[in-house]
């Protein structure tokens, strides 16, 4: 199925759950925040969360800024 | 000291992360300004670009987090950003800043009064980047806004304290700190801002762009320290040169 | 929190030790700000000040001018009603005193309107002794429904009254409201009121809390000047107005400083204030607050009063009757206090011209 990540479209099985996707993405998990269509996924939910086709999911981090 | 909601502070410079040419160049200049808040900014992660670890530094010198909301252009965007933030960093603090418009970066009023309102219901210890405007500094600090942090010349433009006259009504009127936020370019802006009685002040292009950052930060902690010390001394006014009535106001008690 | 909190806070007596160690050099300081703080304004109050009553009176002059202008505002006290239910003894409508008792119908308050509109007037101070159960909300309603016909600003001077009353009044139209500590000491405040609901210090000293919350467009304050050390009332009451205008901005502020006057079967005051320490006084306060409306009534002496006028007030009543009926039909015995300016409001006027100021009559009128 797809789903939307920070606004570039991929394709994921639908096991897949935000933990799989975080590490799927190579990225550094400290510092960073999850939300599915708007709502955030609390980092001790993401084993569990699964996600549904469509779904919108932005994923941030921190960078400098004043 | 300075205390913004329950915290306090031992500094009166805020500083910025952003524009410094690399995370080393940043470290040292943040560790030379004594600062004990940092802002920081939230981005979405595009697996193209690596990102600079600015966290690791931040943390290693012990500094308060002070994520922001910029790229937010109204209210129901910035509170999805101070979610955001907020399962990022695992604080409640945060700088709310919301600008539609992209050549000046100035805050828009209405929007962030509507976030600051919902923010603090949230939990949220709010601290409103604004304009220099009274009345929108009394209507956030009756929000629940944990300071103010008007303007004192557009983001960026190291123009000083363009809106002293305003800011000036803003701290008289203060309920909370109020930290003056954008504009401060050099060492005596901010000093001039502190002698006027301001909590704190906010800097990060003046720092980041400058020749050598950290000494810039050095000068602008000892800046900051001065004008405080000259406040809580008690500057002495300007001579007015009073004029005299030409008949003494007082005189008709002489005929009671 | 309310002002209730942060007066608990504040010591009478450091209040005091501080004002009266107050120097020449503490006083010169405070002259050459051009703002001033709490501390500054001791000194202007303390007795060190004395000898710089003339500084003090120029600066307060420019101020005020600055800031309102040449012109000095007209209110009239419309009185309703004598009875009270609290025994005050410094006041004449105390419940126990033997007075003849009225309270004005509906008809006798249209006749009161229609002679002090003929004066001129269009600000009105309404006026009641504290009697909840016959002169409460509902008498009130009835009796400003009838006087927002005449006048378009109309404050109240009654007994407090609780936020959603105040609220239901804003909307009927009532403008402003002076509540007067009379004291911000809790043993003499103790020692003057003896029954009734004014007995109750903070249900008093909330009041002002209660209209900010309400909306009130002016709140006023004061203490009455002679009941306890006038220096420190008026520290008391300088801190309660800076507490008050900081949470409740949108409101304006007035102040007053009424001193005891002889009335039926009242007490002298104890701590008299001399007249050169009534103009410190006000001069203070208008060094502290440029922005303070201040009041004056015909309390004052003609002369006084006069002098006055250029020095920080804002506003000052007029040939005022302190007996309900008073300007349609006059019985002396009903009185709350002897006034001592008896000038017809025009002479007032005249020499309100005098000072070089113009006399408004109607400084206010609802836009929307």
């Amino acid at each position: 199925m797809q789903i939307s990540v920070n606004n570039q479209t991929i394709e994921i099985n639908e096991e897949m759950t935000v933990t799989a996707l975080v590490k799927a993405q190579n990225l550094n998990t400290q510092a960073i925040a999850v939300a599915v269509n708007q709502h955030i996924i609390h980092r001790e939910n993401w084993p569990e969360y699964h996600f549904s086709s469509g779904d919108k999911v932005d994923i941030v981090t921190v960078v400098a800024g004043g | 000291m300075l205390t913004i909601a329950d915290h306090t502070f031992h500094s009166r410079l805020l500083a910025g992360s952003g524009k410094f040419s690399s995370a080393e160049t940043m470290e040292t200049a943040l560790a030379a300004s004594g600062s004990e808040l940092v802002t920081l900014a939230l981005k979405r992660i595009n697996s193209d670009s690596a990102h600079d670890d600015i966290l690791a530094p931040v943390k290693s010198l012990g500094l308060k987090l002070l994520p922001n909301t910029s790229g937010a252009r109204n209210a129901e965007e910035a509170i999805f950003a101070a979610r955001l933030a907020k399962e990022a960093l695992g604080t409640r603090w945060l700088k709310l800043e919301i600008h539609p418009d992209p050549n000046y970066l100035l805050p828009d009023p209405i929007e962030t009064l509507v976030a600051a309102e919902q923010l603090v219901k949230e939990g949220f210890t709010v601290l409103p980047y604004c304009g220099a405007d009274p009345v929108l500094c009394q209507r956030l600090t009756d929000a629940g806004c944990a300071a103010v942090m008007p303007l004192g010349a557009p983001i960026g433009s190291n123009m000083g304290l363009k809106t002293r006259d305003f800011l000036r009504i803003i701290i008289e009127q203060a309920r909370v700190p109020v930290i003056i936020d954008a504009g401060i370019g050099a060492p005596s802006h901010a000093a001039e801002a502190m002698e006027m009685g301001a909590d704190a002040v906010l800097v990060n292009t003046a720092i980041a762009t400058a020749r050598d950052p950290a000494k810039m930060a050095q000068a602008f902690r000892e800046a900051i320290i001065c004008g405080r010390r000259a406040y809580s001394a008690g500057l002495g006014s300007a001579f007015t040169g009073q004029a005299r009535a030409t008949s003494p106001m007082t005189s008709f008690l002489d005929t009671l | 929190m309310s002002f209730f909190d942060k007066w608990k806070q504040t010591s009478w007596d450091d209040t005091r030790l501080a004002l009266y160690s107050k120097t020449a050099a503490d006083v010169e300081k405070a002259l050459h700000a051009s703002v001033i703080d709490h501390d500054e304004f001791l000194a202007l109050i303390s007795p060190a000040a004395a000898p710089y009553l003339e500084t003090m009176a120029v600066k307060s002059h420019q101020l005020t001018r600055q800031r309102f202008g040449n012109t000095l505002s007209l209110f009239i006290p419309l009185y309703l009603s004598n009875l009270c239910a609290n025994e005050c003894d410094y006041c004449g409508f105390s419940m126990s005193n033997r007075i003849r008792r009225k309270i004005l119908s509906e008809t006798e308050i249209q006749a009161e309107c229609e002679a002090i509109k003929a004066k001129g007037y269009d600000t009105i101070l309404v006026v009641t002794g504290e009697h909840e159960t016959k002169v409460g909300m509902a008498y009130f309603r009835r009796a400003l429904s009838i006087i927002k016909q005449y006048f378009s600003y109309v404050m109240f001077e009654v007994q407090p009254l609780l936020e959603h009353q105040y609220a239901t009044l804003n909307k009927a139209g009532l403008n402003g409201v002076m509540v007067y500590q009379e004291t911000y000491n809790a043993l003499v405040y103790a020692r003057h009121h003896l029954r009734g609901q004014k007995t109750d210090i903070r249900w008093r000293l909330e009041t002002p809390d209660r209209l900010g919350a309400a909306g009130i467009d002016k709140i006023g304050l004061g203490s009455l000047i002679g009941l306890a050390d006038w220096r420190v009332d008026s520290a008391f009451t300088a801190l309660h107005l800076e507490y008050l205008r900081s949470r409740y901005w949108r409101s304006r502020y007035s102040l007053s400083f009424p001193r005891l006057r002889p009335c039926a079967g009242g007490v002298n005051p104890v701590m008299p204030i001399s007249d050169k320490e009534l103009v410190q006084l006000i001069c203070a306060y208008r060094l502290r607050f440029h922005e303070v409306e201040m009041s004056l009534s015909t309390r004052e002496q003609a002369a006084m009063r006069d002098g006055l006028f250029s020095l920080g007030v804002t506003a000052v009543s007029a040939e005022s009757s302190t007996q309900p009926g008073g300007y349609s039909q006059p019985a002396d015995e009903l009185e709350q206090f002897a006034i001592d300016d008896t000038r017809a409001t025009t002479e007032v006027a005249t020499a309100i011209r005098r000072a070089g100021l113009q006399p408004v009559w109607r400084d206010w009128l609802p836009v929307w």
